[in-house]
C-alpha cells in the first residue's frame, strides 16, 4: 500500500529506515513470500507508525503473522523506557490478555476415538460460548470480581477450579502485578459479572487435539509430552471486562495526549507517560482485565475437565489433566532488557505476539526455567498447532517476543462467500475434525482456508531463531461460539 | 426506511464500513443499523421491543464512535438487535433516537460476527455541501 524503503538485513527479516518523525526504525520478521503480502496492505505503515511512541526504544517490531489491526499492527512488538515513555491501550488492545493455555492429559487417541462425538458435546454443553455467554459459574458479586481482578488465578484455584501448581505454568503465576480493581470502571465491572468461564466468539476456541509430531525430544520429554497423546488447547480472553478497559483508557487518553504534548499519526494509537496518573490507571486496570483472563482460562480448563470426566466415564487420575503452559498474546508487562549493552526497565507492548523468554530467565518458574519458556501458537481449526519455547536470541532480538498464530488470509466477507454451497462440518470431518458451533456466520469465518499456514509462520521464527519448534499438534475436535 | 447505505471496507482480521447519506440523521441511523446488520442478518429480526436511546460527546466524530459504541454495548449486554433506528434529535454533540428491535436468538436469526468495540482506527466524519460520509473499523 506504502512505499516503503524496505531493507533485508537477514533471511528472514526486514528493516524499515526512519523516516518522518519515526523515534526508531522498524523491523519485520517474514520470508520473501510473506513480504510480498505483508506490502499489500497498510501493516508496515502501522509498524512506522509506532515507531512515533514517545520513549520507543530500539525498533517497533513485528511478528511473522504481522497483519493490519487498527492502531498498532496485529503481531506488533514495542518496548517503551519505563520512566520516559508512553503506555498505548492500543498497543495492548481491546482484548486484554487474549491467550492461549496447552493442557497435557494422559489419554491417547485410541482411548477417545469412540467417544469422541460425545466428548465434543459434553464440552460444548459445559462451556458457555458465542455473543452473551453467561453462568458458567454463579454471577460474581461486584465484592468478589474484586478480588478476582485482584488476585487472578490464585482465585480461581482456591474456589477448587484446578489446582495449586498450575500458577507455575502461567506467565506471571496468572496474577499481573499493580492490578487495582479501584482503577476498572462500574461499566467494565458490570460488563465482568457473569462471563467467567465463557469462550466468546470470533477466532476463540476450545480443542482437544492429539500430538503429531516433536521436533525437540528433549524438551518435549521434560514436559511430559509424547506422540499420540491427547491434549486440550484454549483460546480466549477477557470478555467484556476487558474490552471495556480498553475503551475506557483511550478516551482518557485521548483527551490526555494534548495536556502532555503527545501527537501520534493514529487516534488508535493514543498513550500517556507511563508515569501519568492516567497512565498509572490504565496499567492497574490493564491489570485487573489481565487477571480476569487468567482466571477466565483456568475456570474453561476445569470445566473441560469434568467434561472429559463425563463424556468418558474415567476418574480424575485416569484423565490426568495437567497444564502445560499459559500465554498471553495481548498485554503490556514491565520487563527488563539490554539495550545497547546497558540493561534498561522497559514497558513491552505484545500485540498479537507472545513472550518468549530464553532458558534461566528468572521469569520462567524454576522447573521450566533450563527449557526455555513454552510458547503456544494456534493455528486455524483444521490443521495444526504448535508448541514452541524461548531463545536467547529472542532476548537478544525481539524483547523476547514472537509471533502468536496464523494471521487471516481472506476478509471475513471474502470467507463467507467461499463458503456458499459447501458443507463446511463434512469438509472438516474430511479433515479428521468434528466441530461443534453456536454460530453459522463465524464458523464459515473461521474455516481453515480462510488463514494463512500456521507452520509457515512457525517456520520463520524458528529459522530467524527466536523461537525453536517442539511439538505440533493436530485438532480432533473443536469448541467455537 | 431505505436500506443503509453502506460498503464494507475490506480490512483482513477487522471488519469496518463506510457509510454515505443525504444527513446527519440518515447517517447514524444507517451507521448504527449497518452495525447490526454485520453481527446479524437483518431479515427474520422483528421490531418486538422499542428502545430509545440517548448518547452525548463533543464534536462529530466523538458523537458517532460513542453512539455506534453504545448500540454495541446494548448488542453484547442484552442480545439486543435494531432493525429501525429512528433519530429524534441530533446536533454535534448529542443524540436521541428510537430503536425498534429483538433479543438475538440463536435459533431464528443468523448470527454472523460477533464485534467486540469499536476502534478508533482511521475514524472519520465529513460532510461536503450536505453529503455525509463516514468511515469506522470495528475489532471483531
Amino acid at each position: 500500500m506504502t512505499d516503503f524503503k524496505l531493507r533485508q538485513i537477514q533471511d528472514y527479516l526486514w528493516e524499515i529506515p526512519k523516516r518522518g518523525n519515526m523515534r526508531v526504525p522498524g523491523r519485520v520478521y517474514a520470508s520473501r513470500e510473506m513480504m510480498n503480502d505483508i506490502q499489500k496492505d497498510a501493516s508496515l505503515e502501522q509498524v512506522a507508525n509506532v515507531a512515533h511512541l514517545p520513549g520507543i526504544v530500539g525498533y517497533s517490531l513485528a511478528m511473522p503473522d504481522i497483519h493490519w489491526g487498527y492502531g498498532f499492527p496485529i503481531g506488533g512488538v514495542a518496548a517503551v523506557d519505563a520512566d520516559e515513555g508512553a503506555i498505548s491501550p492500543g498497543g495492548v488492545g481491546y482484548d486484554v490478555n487474549c491467550g492461549v493455555r496447552l493442557v497435557a492429559t494422559k489419554l491417547s487417541e485410541s482411548d477417545i476415538q469412540k467417544r469422541l462425538p460425545a466428548l465434543a458435546d459434553s464440552l460444548f454443553a459445559s462451556i458457555p460460548c458465542g455473543v452473551g455467554a453467561e453462568g458458567a459459574i454463579p454471577k460474581l458479586s461486584k465484592t468478589e470480581e474484586k478480588k478476582l481482578a485482584s488476585e487472578g488465578v490464585r482465585w480461581a484455584i482456591a474456589r477448587g477450579y484446578g489446582r495449586v501448581e498450575d500458577a507455575d505454568h502461567i506467565e506471571e503465576n496468572g496474577c499481573l502485578a499493580g492490578a487495582d480493581p479501584d482503577a476498572l470502571t462500574e461499566d467494565a465491572l458490570s460488563r465482568g459479572l457473569t462471563q467467567v468461564g465463557t469462550l466468546g466468539s470470533g477466532n476463540h476456541f476450545l480443542e482437544v487435539d492429539r500430538i503429531e509430531e516433536i521436533y525437540d525430544e528433549k524438551v518435549a520429554a521434560a514436559l511430559g509430552l509424547a506422540v499420540g497423546q491427547i491434549a486440550i488447547i484454549i483460546h480466549s480472553g477477557s470478555r467484556g471486562l476487558g474490552h471495556q478497559t480498553c475503551e475506557d483508557a483511550l478516551k482518557v487518553m485521548g483527551k490526555a495526549m494534548e495536556k502532555y504534548h503527545i501527537a501520534v499519526p493514529d487516534r488508535q494509537l493514543a498513550c500517556a507517560p507511563v508515569s501519568s496518573p492516567e497512565g498509572q490507571k490504565y496499567l492497574a486496570a490493564m491489570a485487573c482485565a489481565a487477571n480476569y483472563a487468567w482466571v477466565n482460562r483456568q475456570v474453561m480448563m476445569s470445566l473441560a475437565e469434568d467434561a472429559f470426566l463425563k463424556a468418558l466415564q474415567i476418574s480424575p487420575r485416569e484423565l490426568g489433566m495437567r497444564l502445560i503452559y499459559d500465554v498471553c498474546h495481548n498485554i503490556a508487562k514491565p520487563e527488563t532488557h539490554e539495550i545497547d549493552g546497558t540493561a534498561r526497565k522497559v514497558w513491552v507492548h505484545r500485540k498479537g505476539a507472545t513472550r518468549a523468554f530464553g532458558p534461566g530467565h528468572p521469569a520462567i518458574s524454576a522447573l521450566l526455567r533450563p527449557l526455555g519458556q513454552p510458547v503456544l501458537i494456534p493455528g486455524d481449526m483444521g490443521r495444526y498447532s504448535f508448541l514452541l519455547v524461548g531463545t536467547d536470541e529472542a532476548m537478544r532480538e525481539t524483547f523476547g517476543s514472537t509471533c502468536h498464530g496464523a494471521g487471516r488470509l481472506m476478509s471475513r466477507a471474502q470467507a463467507k462467500k467461499a463458503a456458499r454451497g459447501r458443507d463446511l462440518d463434512h469438509e472438516l470431518g474430511k479433515a479428521g475434525v468434528i466441530a461443534r458451533y453456536r454460530g453459522k456466520g463465524t464458523f464459515a469465518e473461521e474455516m481453515p482456508y480462510a488463514y494463512k499456514d500456521v507452520a509457515d509462520v512457525v517456520d520463520v521464527v524458528d529459522r530467524a531463531g527466536i523461537s525453536k519448534k517442539v511439538v505440533k499438534l493436530k485438532p480432533l475436535a473443536v469448541i467455537k461460539g | 426506511m431505505a436500506e443503509p447505505r453502506f460498503r464494507e471496507i475490506e480490512h483482513t482480521a477487522d471488519l469496518g464500513i463506510e457509510v454515505e447519506a443525504d444527513s446527519a440523521v440518515e447517517l447514524f441511523s444507517c451507521a448504527g443499523l449497518a452495525l447490526f446488520s454485520l453481527m446479524v442478518r437483518p431479515e427474520g429480526v422483528k421490531a418486538r421491543d422499542v428502545r430509545e436511546e440517548t448518547v452525548s460527546a463533543q464534536g462529530w466524530e466523538n458523537l458517532f464512535h460513542a453512539w455506534l459504541s453504545h448500540l454495541l454495548h446494548r448488542f453484547l449486554q442484552d442480545g439486543f438487535i435494531a432493525v429501525t433506528i429512528t433519530v429524534l434529535e441530533l446536533d454535534e454533540t448529542h443524540i436521541h433516537a428510537r430503536c425498534t428491535g429483538e433479543k438475538l436468538d440463536y435459533e431464528r436469526h443468523d448470527f454472523e460476527t460477533e464485534i467486540k468495540a469499536v476502534t478508533y482506527h482511521q475514524l472519520s466524519v465529513k460532510n461536503e455541501n450536505d453529503h455525509w460520509t463516514a468511515r469506522v473499523i470495528f475489532d471483531v
